[in-house]
C-alpha cells in the first residue's frame, strides 16, 4: 500500500499536475489542521473536566431475584402416608 | 419385601427391595465410604489430597460425574471446593466440628482424570460430599435391580431412588411426591451448620464465586431428577447458586421445590406432588 501511494504521487507530480513545493504546502497544511483540530479538542476535553462536576456513580442495580421466575408452590392438598421422607442431611 | 436400616456414610440409611441382595447393601454403602470419604484416614479419596494422585475406579467414575455436574451447573456445584470447606471448619465429620475459627485459604485446583486413574494438580483438595450419597444412593439401587429387584426404594439420609411402584416420600413440610422411576434429595443451608468463636454462623454449602458458605434467597431445595446423584448435586447447586442454576432445570428434567428465607415454597414447571 505504502509503495503504491508513493508511486502515485511521484506519478502526479511529474504529470505536472501538482508541484513537490505544492504538496508538501498542501501536506502541511493538513497536518496543522490535524494537530490544531486535536488540540483544541483535548483543551475542550480537559476545561470541562474541570469545570463539569463528575459523573454520578452509576446506580447500583440489585441482583434479580432468581425466585422471580418461579410460581408459589400450591398448598400441601392433604395428608399423605408417607413411606420415608426426604430431608437434608 | 424385604429391608434394612443401618449407619453409614454420617447418615442413616433405609433400603427395601423385593428382590435378593438386601442384606449385602450395608457392606456395599461401608465398601464406597471407604473410597470416597473425606474423614476417614487412608480413604482414596484422603490418599489422592495427600498423595495428589490415585488409582482407584470409583473415585475416577464419581469425579467424573462431579466435574460433569460442575459444567452443567456453571460452577455453582463444585467438586474442588474441598480446602475452602476445611478452612471453613468442616475439616472433620460433621458431628465433631462443634466451633470452629474459619481461615483464608487460595485454592487452585485442576483435575485430571485417565482411565481409573485421577490426578491433582496446582493447590487444594478434592470433595465429593456433595454427590457421593446420592451417587452411593443410585449404585446400590441398580445393584439391587441388577439381582432381580423390581420394586426398589433406597434411602441414604434423605437422597433416595426409588423404581417399580410409587413410594410416597415426604418432602419440605407437610408436603409429599410420588417417587416412581427416578431420584429425590433435599440439600439446606439451615442443616450441617457451626459457629466461629465470634459466634458467626457457617455452614456446608460454599458459593464458589465468594468461598463463602451460600447466603442467598434460598434455604431449601428439593429436587426430583432421574438419579440420585442428580438430584443430589443439583439440590446442593440451588442452594449454593440459585441464579446459576434455576434455568437450566428445565432442559434436564428435573423439577424442584424452594424454601426461601422467609419460609415461603416456590416450585418450577413440572413439579408434581401426591393428591
Amino acid at each position: 500500500m505504502t509503495t503504491t501511494g508513493a508511486v502515485v504521487v511521484a506519478t502526479s507530480a511529474s504529470s505536472g499536475t501538482m508541484t513537490d513545493r505544492a504538496l508538501r504546502e498542501r501536506l502541511v497544511s493538513a497536518s496543522v489542521a490535524l494537530v490544531t483540530a486535536l488540540t483544541t479538542a483535548a483543551s475542550w476535553w480537559t476545561v470541562a473536566g474541570e469545570l463539569a462536576p463528575p459523573p454520578p456513580p452509576r446506580p447500583l442495580v440489585a441482583a434479580a431475584d432468581p425466585l422471580a421466575a418461579l410460581r408459589p408452590a400450591p398448598a400441601p392438598r392433604r395428608r399423605v402416608v408417607v413411606v420415608r421422607r426426604s430431608r437434608a442431611s | 419385601m424385604s429391608t434394612c436400616a443401618f449407619r453409614a456414610m454420617g447418615t442413616d440409611w433405609w433400603v427395601s427391595s423385593d428382590g435378593p441382595g438386601v442384606g449385602e447393601v450395608a457392606g456395599w454403602v461401608s465398601e464406597i465410604e471407604r473410597s470416597l470419604s473425606r474423614f476417614i484416614g487412608g480413604s482414596s479419596l484422603c490418599r489422592l489430597n495427600a498423595d495428589r494422585i490415585v488409582a482407584d475406579g470409583r473415585v475416577a467414575e464419581v469425579t467424573r460425574v462431579a466435574l460433569a455436574l460442575r459444567q452443567l451447573t456453571d460452577g455453582a456445584f463444585d467438586p474442588c471446593l474441598g480446602a475452602t470447606l476445611a478452612a471453613l471448619g468442616y475439616d472433620r465429620s460433621f458431628e465433631q466440628i462443634g466451633v470452629a475459627q474459619p481461615r483464608r485459604v487460595v485454592s487452585e485446583l485442576r483435575v485430571e482424570i485417565e482411565r481409573d486413574v485421577v490426578a491433582l494438580r496446582g493447590s487444594g483438595a478434592l470433595d465429593l460430599g456433595g454427590i457421593a450419597k446420592g451417587w452411593a444412593v443410585d449404585h446400590v439401587h441398580d445393584r439391587l435391580v441388577r439381582a432381580g429387584g423390581r420394586r426398589v426404594l433406597v434411602d441414604g439420609g434423605g437422597d433416595m431412588r426409588g423404581s417399580g411402584a410409587p413410594w410416597p416420600i415426604g418432602v419440605g413440610v407437610d408436603r409429599a411426591i410420588l417417587l416412581a422411576d427416578g431420584g429425590v434429595a433435599t440439600s439446606s443451608a439451615a442443616h450441617r451448620a457451626w459457629s466461629t468463636p465470634s459466634g458467626a454462623r457457617m455452614h456446608h454449602i460454599v458459593d464458589p464465586g465468594t468461598g463463602e458458605p451460600a447466603r442467598n434467597n434460598v434455604v431449601t431445595a428439593v429436587v426430583c431428577a432421574p438419579t440420585a446423584a442428580l438430584a443430589d448435586g443439583l439440590a446442593t447447586a440451588l442452594v449454593a447458586r440459585p441464579d446459576r442454576v434455576l434455568g437450566r432445570l428445565q432442559g434436564l428434567g428435573v423439577s424442584a421445590l424452594i424454601e426461601d428465607e422467609q419460609g415461603r415454597w416456590w416450585s418450577t414447571d413440572g413439579w408434581q406432588e401426591a393428591a
